[in-house]
């Protein structure tokens, strides 16, 4: 199959949608480290923030729940685009 | 987003000597959930939470991205998703294990128990690295 112009802009696309989140990643860890290593103070609200979000993940997780993303699902169906002709003239 | 995910590792990495190093660490505010009253401040189980939430959200928006884009990352190449599907259970048994041994530290906050749940979110760490390199190969 044949990537097209089209595809490879739809690719760009994608790889730019994914740059923000990684980017709000980086600055969320940036902002974590500013409070570990400036403010000198993580308060009770921050602790019980990060407590409830990773309780929250573990307590899915030994559910046996999990986020559609991390389950295995069936490779797509593609259509073919060579079959061959079966009119004549 | 190469540089960006190494600047993330890099950061996850930080946090981890972080962990080792209580004078760098700074203070949690008593009556946090890691710094009950009465208790010494458990900043390990801090920093271990942290990293971990850090790795799971990473983890997350790299399979996400690929189910998002899964017709487009299977016309550049079917290996991505297969790459991918290969790591996701691996993913969810470590992220369960981590539960389970954090689980096991809060009952009993002994060293032993820390060592365990720092030792998962290594391996954690090494899936991840792992994952990434499937989206952004290194051109031969």
């Amino acid at each position: 199959m044949t990537i097209t112009a089209l595809d490879i802009i739809r690719g760009i696309e994608a790889a730019l949608a994914l740059a923000p989140k990684i980017e709000t990643l980086v600055n969320d860890a940036k902002a974590w480290i500013n409070a570990l290593f400036v403010q000198k103070i993580i308060t009770a609200e921050v602790q019980n923030e990060l407590f409830a979000h990773v309780d929250a993940i573990c307590v899915a997780r030994l559910a046996g729940n999990e986020p559609p993303s991390w389950k295995v699902e069936p490779d797509p169906v593609t259509p073919t685009s060579d079959a061959p002709s079966t009119t004549e003239t | 987003m190469t540089m960006k995910l190494k600047l993330l590792f890099a950061f996850v990495i930080l946090l981890v000597i972080a962990a080792l190093c209580p004078g760098c660490a700074g203070g949690l505010e008593t009556g946090g959930a890691y710094a009950q009253a009465n208790t010494a401040p458990d900043k390990a189980l801090f920093t271990a939470d942290l990293t971990f939430k850090t790795l799971h959200a990473q983890l997350t928006a790299v399979f996400d991205f690929e189910r998002d884009n899964r017709l487009l990352c299977w016309q550049i190449s079917p290996e991505i998703k297969h790459s991918l599907d290969r790591l996701r259970p691996k993913a969810s048994a470590i992220v369960k294990e981590y539960a389970q041994a954090r689980a096991a530290y809060l009952k009993a906050p002994a060293p032993a128990n820390l060592t365990s749940l720092q030792g998962v979110l290594a391996e954690l760490s090494r899936l991840n690295a792992t994952a990434a390199t499937v989206l952004n190969p290194k051109s031969p």
